[in-house]
């Protein structure tokens, strides 16, 4: 399939010209990060019968004596066996949070990630990456399954124009139906976007993602509004996702209280992910998708 | 209330009223503020600590929610409460409630007492209040004319001290039955009410009060409170401290001028001079006119104990109208009543109208009557058409000329009347007729001497029953006067241009004896009143009076503004003296004179006793019942209602409450 003009792509939804255009210059910059190599270029991590050198670990009886290091034998004493990289085409699974928290803030949340997951998508298929796209809440909404090449953009594209933030969220629940319905063949990149107010616990939602021994990287989408409190007062809360109505009287205790309690959340996500050697990006709306998906880019282990 | 606890401000009905309509207006407008901004949250649980923190943080929000109301309700139950000023019902029950009544009439001026009377009651009154009980209130009033509060019902012993220094001497003679009614009015309903009445008894019923003739000694005023069938006084404990201690008074209690008809450049004046003392007295009375005190008399007057004089002042001419009677060495106890004054008024202008021809001898006698008439001329044929006048002429004389038909109402002199119309029928002439016959005490013939009167010819006049012949020769009324309802008419019967009446200098006097009696203007009594009264003068036809008011000048030379309403200004005669009445150009319009002219107030006999309806109050007691110091339980709710709106506000700030 011919890679489509980049005015086909300019649809009805919220992707105009403009954002297109960035998009090719993100992509360019991908591919000067990646050396250019053509084909299935992405290498993963997978360990296999590749001439690049991996890793080591150590011996286990049955292991090919042929793969020991001996240098590290000699220095330690202790067998190692050399791991080699195995080069396969990379899946990018894109999971892009759509309840209705991500509607909130000015702009809403779900503008910067679609077009940060739009990004993402469309260099991973100018890369000759499987890219596949999926809208959860408290599971899968809307999703494409995976496609490769350039012409599957017009798709992704057109599925995160129409994103809408609405219902609940459970992120553990919608992993866990994405993975039912990915290729157990194929393990990738998952791209986790959320605002992670997930009152189940967004936690278990990386742990099933790295069980299923996928790559994550998770993009926290932040606002200053979900930050900010409103000025002392007598108020009635309600949830965005839920409708829940709690009244609630502001004072500078429960200011306070409310701080440090979202600090704590940010942090703790943060944290969990460092924890499992995941990258985490925490990223406020005021920030300008193109400069984020850079520094993802760069940063972020998703282009080498 | 609790027992023993009276509400001495609002009543419990009112204070029931405002705590139900004041509880029930705070919880709904509470209830209405509680009205809550929504706000969209992404995730509520931020907002709450833990499942089991919401628990007792809903209930600390329920009893912060709660707690503002209640003490918003508070607050209101402390105002209330200090509102209704509640006290111990023993402790109020010991409280009087004292009013203090100063006479300060013009007998108080008397100097029989250590400075004045007046000085001797301000200093009771202020032993009065030094005396008073812890929890007894009081009112500080004085009398003269009229009442006058000068404080409130109040404990402030400072300002009622000030209030007793303030009050000052009046020339007015007292009115006490006002000041007695004024005094029951305030005190009724009043806890313990008491009147401590501190005067010499003077006075009477003079003043522009009501003043039911109340003489000292006697029921004064009647025996009825004001409106009501309730006795005066009733329930009031009622005393009496007099001031005063001797009878030396010697006083003008009349004085009045006024001027001769017949010369008005001269006056004629009455002083009544009496003894208020217990001996007998001589002393000097004199009368001068002007600010320059001109001498116009000075005699010696002898008086035995309470004896009345009267002295008269005839024939005088006065350079001024302004006339002043001192009692030169009376030295006395009261100087007010020494020096009485009197303004003798302009003479009247009466309006003439003659109607005949030329008449010199007429109009030369009219002409000597100087400014005190005002005459025009008609023509004998225009005599008809003067008809419409006759009515707003003072005196309208027909010389020669007998209009047909003859007046009914009016004042006419007929000089010579003749003809079918005649008010008398003339039954023929006599000739040479001699005048017998002489009323001398008919006002036409006031000083004049007309017996041998020259007339050549007179006509034989008709007299009805209402007429009289003032003068006559027999057979021959020569001078004729007729009265009737609405008509008064003289007739002379004879041509005076064939008499020598004209050439008589009893002519210019009986032609103002006619116009006098026919015009029955007073005889210009004098503007003088007695002090106290408020009277009404007319002042449309004075020049300058145009305006809307007239300034007054008192005798002590303060100005005031009066307003001219219909034509007249009114004027309180508060001092002894002048005066005047000065118009918006500057100009004197009218005088007045004020005198004390009171023998009830010139009697400085001292009073030991003075009887109010049927009792005799008694002195007050020297040492009323010491109470305790009253609490003011009002003063304590208002201090915690504040203190609660400050901890309220204070709580509202750092959210503590809502």
């Amino acid at each position: 399939m011919a890679a489509p003009k980049l005015a086909s792509l300019v649809g009805s939804n919220r992707f105009g010209e403009h954002f297109l255009r960035k998009l090719e210059t993100l992509t360019v910059v991908a591919k000067r990060s990646r050396g250019g190599a053509a084909g299935a270029e992405r290498r993963g991590r997978r360990v296999g019968t590749g001439i690049e050198f991996a890793d080591h670990r150590n011996y286990a009886p049955g292991d090919d004596v042929r793969a020991l290091d001996w240098n590290l034998f000699a220095r330690l004493d202790r067998p190692f066996v050399r791991l080699r990289e195995e080069d396969e085409d990379l899946t990018l699974s894109l999971i892009v949070d759509g309840s209705a928290s991500m509607a909130l803030g000015t702009p809403p949340k779900l503008e910067l990630a679609v077009r940060i997951a739009a990004a993402l998508g469309y260099i991973g298929l100018s890369g000759l990456d499987r890219v596949s796209v999926s809208l959860v809440g408290s599971g899968v909404r809307e999703g494409l399954p995976a496609m490769r090449g350039k012409g599957s953009a017009a798709r992704v594209l057109d599925l995160l124009g129409r994103a809408d933030a609405v219902g609940r969220t459970d992120l553990e629940a919608s992993v866990r139906e994405v993975l039912r319905t990915a290729s157990a063949t194929r393990r990738g990149l998952a791209v986790l976007i959320s605002d992670f107010f997930d009152p189940a616990g967004s936690l278990r939602a990386l742990d099933r993602l790295r069980a299923a021994r996928a790559e994550v990287v998770v993009i926290q989408i932040t606002a200053p509004d979900d930050a900010s409190v409103p000025p002392d007062g007598d108020v009635v809360l309600e949830d965005a996702e839920t409708g829940e109505l709690r009244e609630l009287t502001i004072t500078p205790a429960s200011r306070k209280a409310y701080a440090e309690r979202y600090t704590s959340l940010l942090r703790g996500i943060s944290g969990a992910c460092r924890e499992r050697g995941i990258p985490c990006f925490q990223i406020p709306t005021a920030v300008a998708f193109e400069d984020a998906v850079l520094r993802i880019l760069r940063t972020g282990g998703v282009v080498a | 209330m609790p027992l023993g606890m009276a509400l001495t401000g609002l009543s419990t009905l009112t204070a029931g009223i405002l705590s139900v309509a004041g509880g029930l207006a705070l919880t709904a407008l509470y209830l209405l503020r509680r009205r809550r901004e929504r706000l969209l949250v992404p995730f509520i649980p931020l907002w709450f600590s833990s499942a089991g923190g919401n628990r007792s943080e809903r209930l600390a929000r329920r009893v912060r929610r709660w707690g503002s109301l209640a003490l918003q309700l508070a607050i209101f139950a402390f105002i209330l409460l200090a509102a209704v000023d509640p006290s111990p019902s023993e402790r109020d029950a010991g409280g009087r409630t004292v009013v203090v009544l100063l006479d300060r009439s013009a007998s108080m001026q008397a100097r029989d007492e250590p400075g004045t009377r007046l000085g001797r009651a301000r200093t009771l009154a202020r032993d009065i209040i030094d005396e008073l009980g812890s929890d007894d209130r009081a009112l500080i009033a004085s009398f003269a004319g009229s009442v006058t509060a000068a404080t409130g019902i109040e404990e402030d012993r400072a300002r009622l001290r000030a209030a007793v220094d303030a009050v000052r001497p009046s020339n007015e003679p007292g009115d006490l039955p006002a000041a007695l009614i004024f005094a029951s009015t305030v005190l009724s309903g009043r806890p313990r009410p008491t009147l401590i009445l501190i005067s010499d008894g003077g006075g009477g019923d003079a003043g522009s009060g009501a003043g039911a003739g109340a003489a000292v000694g006697a029921d004064v005023g009647t025996n009825v409170g004001p409106g009501t069938d309730t006795p005066l006084l009733h329930g009031i404990d009622v005393r009496f401290l007099p001031v005063g201690r001797r009878r030396d008074n010697v006083a003008i209690v009349a004085f009045a001028a006024r001027r001769l008809p017949a010369d008005p450049t001269s006056i004629e004046s009455t002083l009544v001079v009496q003894s208020f003392r217990t001996r007998p007295t001589d002393v000097t009375v004199a009368i001068t006119a002007g600010p320059q005190r001109i001498p116009l008399a000075r005699r010696r007057l002898h008086l035995e104990p309470g004896a009345r004089i009267a002295d008269a002042l005839s024939g005088v001419a006065v350079p001024d109208a302004r006339l002043e009677a001192v009692l030169e060495d009376a030295h006395d106890d009261l100087p007010l009543d020494d020096r009485a004054f009197a303004v003798v008024p302009e003479p009247a202008r009466v309006s003439v109208l003659v109607v005949g021809g030329p008449n010199l001898y007429l109009e030369g006698a009219l002409l000597g009557l100087g400014k005190a008439i005002r005459v025009e001329h008609v023509a004998p044929d225009a005599v008809e058409a003067s008809r419409s006048r006759w009515s707003d002429t003072d005196v309208v004389i027909f010389d020669g000329v007998t209009p047909d038909p003859a007046p009914a109402t009016g004042r006419f002199l007929y000089l010579d009347p003749h003809g079918p119309a005649n008010p008398w029928p003339d039954r023929g002439a006599v000739a040479d007729p001699v005048v017998t016959d002489v009323l001398r005490a008919h006002p036409l013939t006031k000083q004049l001497g007309l017996t041998d009167l020259n007339v050549a010819s007179a006509r034989r006049l008709t007299l009805s029953r209402d007429d009289v012949a003032v003068a006559s020769a027999p057979g021959a009324p020569l001078i004729v006067a007729r009265t009737r309802a609405g008509l008064k008419q003289v007739a002379v019967a004879f041509d005076l241009r064939r008499s020598d009446l004209p050439m008589r200098s009893a002519f210019p006097l009986f032609l103002a004896n006619v116009l006098t009696w026919l015009a029955n203007r007073p005889a210009g009594e004098a503007l003088s009143w007695p002090t106290g009264r408020t009277v009404r003068v007319d002042v449309a036809h004075l020049p300058g009076s145009q305006h809307r008011g007239l300034d007054v000048v008192a005798p002590d030379g303060t100005r005031s503004h009066a307003p001219i309403l219909s034509g007249a200004v009114t004027v309180t005669l508060d001092q002894v003296g002048f005066f005047d009445l000065i118009g918006a150009n500057g100009q004197g319009l009218a005088r007045l004179a004020a005198n004390l002219a009171s023998p009830p107030e010139s009697d400085l006999e001292p009073r030991a006793t003075l009887r109010v309806g049927d009792r005799t109050p008694p002195p007050p007691d020297p040492r009323p019942r010491q109470t305790a110091p009253r609490r003011e339980w009002w003063l304590w709710a208002a201090a915690a209602a504040l203190a609660l709106c400050t901890g309220e506000w204070l709580s509202f700030h750092r959210r503590l409450t809502v």
